[in-house]
């Protein structure tokens, strides 16, 4: 029989009652430094802990938002260690997620031939990897990257990749792997009750139709590719927006038609009913990711769903943070900041 | 005429503007005028316009209240002749003068704070290089090799492995939750290349200072001293601050209080009208100081005082000011927190203080509790001036009467019983757990008896203010009355065998009190003459109705139920009264007094706590609704108020 653990969605709750208000984004985005914001969420937050030995006075920015994102994965290996639901694959998703975006970003620097990958790079959960996040930082072309990643799964999700004769990889196609390899991988790991498995499959579903529709976006707005060519780039779930529907979209000749078209989908109905400005998609499909989350993570009593729904809630809360502060290095006006934020 | 609420008079002051200020120092002394905003009457008489000026007090204030929150004096109302004739530029002089004395002071105050701030931090920084033992010129000095002191993140810290081949060396002297502290040498040619690596891994280089010198511990020593001078830098600065202010607090306060007199007053003339050279103020007083107010303006003969009933102009509703005795005042605080009557309402605080009393009383029945709840009662007002203070006298004196009445002292309920005996009293004392059924038929009994006096109170007030469909048609009203009595009679009399519920009973005093009630908006036209139409058409008319009747039913029967309570608290007092005589019974002899006693301070903290919010409860939910709307608004008269806050 499936064990129910309400204890850890109580938990979670009660850790999502603290969450940053509105009234805390104000008050950072009101701050004249780096600093002030730092003292702010050290003095008025629950990041008081993560940064109680940290001077604010002194903090380099960088390192602040290392912190954010490193609080993050102590929250979420919390509460998967609260009742071991670590032991179960699923909810090893999150490492999962870590370990393909390290993997896209040394695939960016390798592709910008650029050695400084190390300074990003999550050393916090090392421990937790398949793989030396040092070592990889050390890898300097893709070829050198597919011995690296041998002993792993990703070695035959990348292994057909080839890259161009400058030694440049289609980043693109490598997350379109690397993301369809771990939805899959995902959903094979639901072993939970007929509901938690459908409510999870519907919020994963949702969000993959977000992000496929933020993606053609982009390629249609900013690099005008071909229906076809979007198609190929997009992860092969959906939810709402069926192939066709997809196809009727991406085959949008300009970016307004593209909006114009998504309009008129159920999502694009539920933008515009919320009142989210339609032109600014990313921003509004951002919020609409944000919107689904906290409703899933309201309504649910479901352990995966609230473990999944709640930390993409605090990525996006960090996010925001970040966002704030870097806005604030930049002298950048406060509304103008405030319009970023996604809540 | 209301009962137990202040007569009011309105007045209206006329005069030339020469002698506004004159008029309002005399109304702000008086303490017993409520002014309104004379615009609002005045706009329809030709011309009157308010005064819009600035306040020429408010900047001396401001600073005065810059000096307070400076130094934490805070100033009160005080006697101030000896500045009385300065003028206002003498005072702003020397107002000024004290502040920037003050603030030269916190200034050097300042500097040395943030001296300390940078010695501080230095200090902060050579204790984390405790465990280098070489000179910090000597090392600072090196020709080929440069070295950087600072802290590194611990994650970074594990980063350093990935450099494993540039030439570089980091060694840490001490340990953070989140940092290294320590050091790194690196060859001078590739300085410039490693410091990259390092800010890349937000290593924060700490910057010696040049006044500190010799090794770590030599450094520290002289950091301590530093910091050491600093703090009393510091408190010299605070210690001239606050003798400074001691000889000026006495000067400064009498011109506060002269200038936030003359401040106050200044802000009443925005009340006023004003035409030409003349003004008009409105207000109220209580009738019963006329006389007195009226002598206050004997001397300006060019200013007229009229005074007229407080219902004479229809703009303004005349401001309440309950009249209360001895023993019902402290109980105004309740009828205050719900709302004050309207002026031609009816002050329920004597019905409150009543009821409460009694309720409590009876709840909360014990001679010993009762006893000590009253004199902690007095004692709280006595000498923290706690406005609960005298309630809790007055239930608690309650509760020890009723205490009498079961019997019960400190818990112990066999207590009293030789007493009566020696009496010769043989019905009391009323045994609570013996008497279980009728202490529930009572709270009932006594809960219906408040809903029926509340419902007469209700009917009796809205007649006098012609509120015709609350009063006669209305749950609360004679409707309501006879169809509630009615069922209770008809309840009572069938227990006692009697068959009253006949078909003409049920229709005439039941069935037909249902039908006032759901036409009584009709009802309340025709009585008024006028004629009625339907809204929203027959169907919504007939919903509706039916439902607000059905919500009156409901609302009969669980307002009767909720005076159970009373009944399940006198149960649950006894009750956990028996628990702890029954854990004294558990220990040993000597331990019997601290369980008794601790025992008692439990159960009256917690039964305290619970029977004054059941009741208030109560009081506002079931007794309140019928006939108390709360209204009205306060009496307020015009006085000064020696806050330091200037807006």
């Amino acid at each position: 029989m499936l064990k129910n653990n309400n204890a850890t969605v109580a938990k979670i709750m009660a850790i999502y009652g603290k969450r940053l208000s509105y009234q805390d984004y104000m008050e950072l985005i009101n701050k004249q430094s780096v600093s002030e914001a730092a003292e702010y969420l050290k003095k008025n937050t629950h990041y008081s802990e993560l940064l109680s030995s940290i001077d604010t006075n002194t903090i380099h920015r960088g390192m602040l938002e290392n912190l954010l994102r490193r609080s993050i994965f102590e929250t979420y290996i919390r509460i998967t260690g609260f009742e071991h639901l670590s032991n179960q694959e699923f909810y090893n998703y999150k490492i999962i997620q870590t370990e393909i975006d390290e993997i896209l970003r040394c695939i960016r620097y390798i592709n910008a031939k650029s050695d400084k990958l190390i300074a990003d790079i999550p050393v916090y959960i090392n421990n937790l990897m398949s793989f030396d996040l040092i070592e990889l930082a050390k890898v300097s072309d893709f070829k050198e990257l597919l011995v690296f990643l041998k002993k792993t799964p990703y070695h035959n999700v990348l292994k057909d990749v080839s890259p161009d004769k400058d030694g440049k990889v289609d980043v693109t196609k490598c997350e379109t792997l690397l993301r369809t390899y771990y939805m899959k991988r995902l959903k094979e790991s639901m072993h939970f009750s007929k509901n938690d498995v459908h409510e999870m499959t519907v919020l994963l579903e949702t969000d993959i139709d977000f992000i496929n529709i933020i993606n053609a976006y982009r390629l249609t707005a900013f690099f005008g590719e071909s229906a076809e060519s979007i198609q190929q780039n997009m992860l092969p779930f959906y939810h709402s927006l069926s192939a066709a529907k997809q196809n009727e979209i991406f085959s949008a000749p300009t970016s307004e038609e593209f909006i114009r078209r998504f309009s008129k989908t159920k999502y694009g109905q539920q933008i515009i009913g919320n009142g989210y400005e339609i032109d600014n998609l990313e921003q509004s499909i951002q919020k609409m990711r944000y919107r689904y989350a906290k409703r899933a993570l309201k309504r649910s009593t479901s352990a995966p769903l609230s473990v999944y729904a709640f930390i993409f809630l605090l990525e996006m809360e960090v996010r925001n943070i970040i966002r704030i502060i870097e806005g604030i290095r930049y002298g950048i006006e406060a509304n103008k900041i405030a319009s970023l934020i996604i809540m | 005429m209301p009962v137990s609420i202040e007569r009011m008079e309105l007045v209206n002051i006329a005069g030339f503007i020469k002698d506004l200020d004159t008029v309002l120092v005399k109304l702000s002394d008086c303490g017993c005028f409520h002014i309104e905003s004379a615009t609002k009457m005045a706009e329809k008489k030709s011309g009157f316009v308010t005064l819009k000026e600035e306040n020429p007090y408010t900047p001396i204030l401001k600073q005065l209240s810059e000096i307070s929150n400076r130094t934490g004096i805070k100033f009160k109302s005080t006697d101030y002749s000896s500045v009385e004739n300065d003028s206002l530029d003498k005072l702003d002089k020397y107002v000024r003068g004290v502040r920037q004395k003050l603030e030269a002071l916190k200034e050097e105050e300042k500097k040395a704070c943030e001296q300390l701030s940078v010695h501080e931090q230095a200090m902060y920084q050579v204790d984390h290089l405790q465990g280098l033992d070489a000179d910090f010129q000597q090392i600072f000095n090196c020709e080929h090799i440069k070295v950087r002191l600072g802290r590194l993140p611990v994650d970074s810290y594990s980063k350093l492995s990935y450099y494993d081949d540039k030439p570089f060396y980091f060694t840490h002297f001490s340990e953070e939750k989140e940092y290294y502290w320590g050091m790194y040498f690196v060859p001078v040619a590739y300085c410039e290349e490693i410091d990259d690596v390092f800010d890349r891994l937000y290593f924060e280089r700490t910057h010696i200072p040049d006044f500190v010198h010799g090794d770590s511990k030599e450094a520290s020593a002289e950091l301590h001293k530093m910091v050491e001078d600093d703090k009393k830098l510091i408190d010299e600065c605070q210690k001239k601050a606050s003798e400074l202010m001691e000889g000026e607090t006495d000067k400064l306060c009498c011109i506060f209080s002269r200038l936030k007199a003359q401040h106050d007053n200044f802000d009443l003339r925005n009340k006023a009208a004003v035409v030409n050279d003349k003004f008009y103020i409105v207000g109220f007083i209580p009738k019963s100081e006329s006389d007195r107010f009226l002598e206050l303006f004997d001397e300006l003969e060019s200013v007229s005082v009229v005074l007229q009933p407080a219902d004479a102009n229809g703009k303004l509703a005349p401001p309440i000011k309950l009249k209360n005795n001895r023993f019902t005042s402290p109980f105004s605080m309740f009828v205050e927190m719900y709302g004050l009557p309207s002026y031609n309402g009816i002050n329920p605080t004597t019905f409150v203080a009543v009821t409460y009393t009694l309720l409590f009383g009876i709840m909360f029945g014990d001679l010993g509790q009762g006893l000590v709840l009253a004199i902690a009662g007095a004692l709280l007002w006595k000498f923290k001036k706690f406005a609960l203070g005298p309630i809790l006298t007055r239930v608690g004196i309650s509760g020890a009467f009723f205490g009498l009445i079961y019997g019960s002292v400190f818990g112990y309920e066999e207590l009293l019983d030789p007493v009566y005996e020696a009496l010769g009293i043989t019905f009391l004392p009323f045994k609570i757990m013996h008497n279980v059924t009728t202490i529930l038929i009572g709270a009932i009994a006594l809960g219906v008896l408040i809903m029926l006096i509340s419902i007469l109170i209700n009917i009796v007030t809205g007649i006098k203010n012609k509120k015709y469909e609350e009063a006669l048609f209305g749950n609360n009203g004679i409707a309501g009355l006879v169809f509630f009595g009615s069922i209770l009679v008809g309840a009572v009399g069938t227990l006692l065998g009697a068959k009253l519920f006949t078909p003409v009973y049920v229709i005439t005093l039941i069935i037909l009190p249902l039908v006032v009630m759901f036409l009584r908006e009709p009802l309340t036209y025709w009585v008024k003459g006028k004629k009625y139409e339907l809204e929203g058409g027959l169907t919504d008319f007939i919903a509706s109705n039916f439902f607000e009747v059905f919500e009156f039913l409901l609302g009969y029967a669980t307002n009767t139920l909720s005076f159970v309570r009373i009944g399940g608290f006198v149960l649950s007092h006894a009750s956990m009264m028996l628990v702890v005589m029954a854990l004294a019974n558990q220990v040993s002899s000597a331990a019997v007094p601290v369980v008794v006693v601790l025992g008692n301070i439990f159960v009256m903290g917690i039964e305290g706590l619970l029977v004054g919010i059941q009741t208030l409860r109560l009081e506002f939910y079931e007794i309140f609704s019928r006939f108390y709307s709360g209204d009205g608004k306060p009496f307020t008269p015009v006085k000064i108020n020696y806050d330091e806050t200037i807006d």
